[in-house]
């Protein structure tokens, strides 16, 4: 786990979107997405390193995309145009800008796990080590 | 056609096409997405049926009714525009569907319009939008190309 604290993170907007979504859904159904959304991302990581790898292009954008909008919906806004700008550039781009990526994921993973204590343990995301090879 | 109109944020149609739940069908291979517009449409009062993948949408499309179509555009196998064009083939002409896309791109909303897609919502939406989206388009404003925008 990482050693950042809430009080150090410069964009609490995310915890306060969570709030919104909380009140527009509801916190079982946020709470549920909160895990669906570091299932997913986790996923999603896995595929565009998988592509990326392989040299498959067209995964990599779908991969990319997929990531960008589930962000998107989860206000992890900087992770999500990230990924927008990643899916646009192409490969030759992602190389320089993976730990970015990783570090923005990161981040994001710990701040909704953050949220996810503060409303109980049920709300609470299995954490992984996520390694990236490259 | 012009892939780049949209209606300003906020929509402000607020009244359901005729009067209340609407039936929707949702297409997005994302589980978040999936969940979190459900979540959204049936506290709206909407009912939502949903699918994972083109081929299931066809499916269930022939099995069912429904009043409009929200579909990501971006999906393994059969894509969303893929999807759209077959629906097209299969008679359902005047069946709204409305793209949900991760991109602000003229070329691919082109490709989506030119597949027989009636208007985009961007990611990330709201509740509201959500709503004003399928009740806009099952209510009956199909112009072409509109984009309903978030931010």
């Amino acid at each position: 786990m990482s050693s950042q604290t809430l009080s150090s993170q410069p964009r609490p907007q995310l915890l306060e979107s969570m709030e919104n979504l909380r009140a527009a859904i509801g916190l079982s159904g946020v709470s549920e997405l909160v895990g669906l959304f570091i299932k997913d991302g986790r996923q999603a990581l896995a595929g565009i390193d998988r592509a990326y790898s392989e040299h498959d292009g067209d995964a990599l954008r779908r991969f990319l995309t997929d990531l960008a909008g589930i962000s998107a919906m989860m206000s992890a806004h900087e992770l999500a145009d990230t990924c927008r700008d990643l899916a646009v550039e192409g490969p030759a781009r992602l190389a320089p800008r993976i730990a970015d990526l990783q570090q923005e994921w990161n981040r994001v993973e710990w701040l909704l796990a953050a949220w996810a204590r503060r409303h109980g343990p049920d709300t609470r995301p299995v954490r992984t080590v996520q390694t990236w090879p490259h | 056609m012009h892939a780049d109109r949209r209606l300003s944020s906020p929509v402000t149609a607020t009244a359901s096409a005729g009067g209340g739940s609407l039936r929707v069908l949702l297409v997005d291979d994302s589980v978040v997405i999936q969940r979190i517009a459900a979540l959204m449409l049936e506290r709206a009062g909407h009912q939502v049926t949903v699918a994972s993948s083109g081929h299931e949408a066809l499916r269930l499309l022939d099995q069912a009714a429904f009043d409009v179509v929200l579909i990501d555009v971006e999906m393994p196998e059969m894509d969303g525009p893929a999807t759209v064009v077959e629906l097209r083939k299969r008679g359902k002409r005047d069946l709204p569907v409305v793209a949900l896309t991760a991109h602000d791109e003229s070329a691919q909303q082109q490709r989506c319009l030119d597949a027989g897609i009636d208007g985009f919502l961007t990611k990330p939406f709201r509740a509201i939008e959500l709503d004003d989206a399928v009740t806009l388009w099952a209510g009956g404003v199909k112009e072409s190309g509109v984009l309903l925008h978030s931010e």
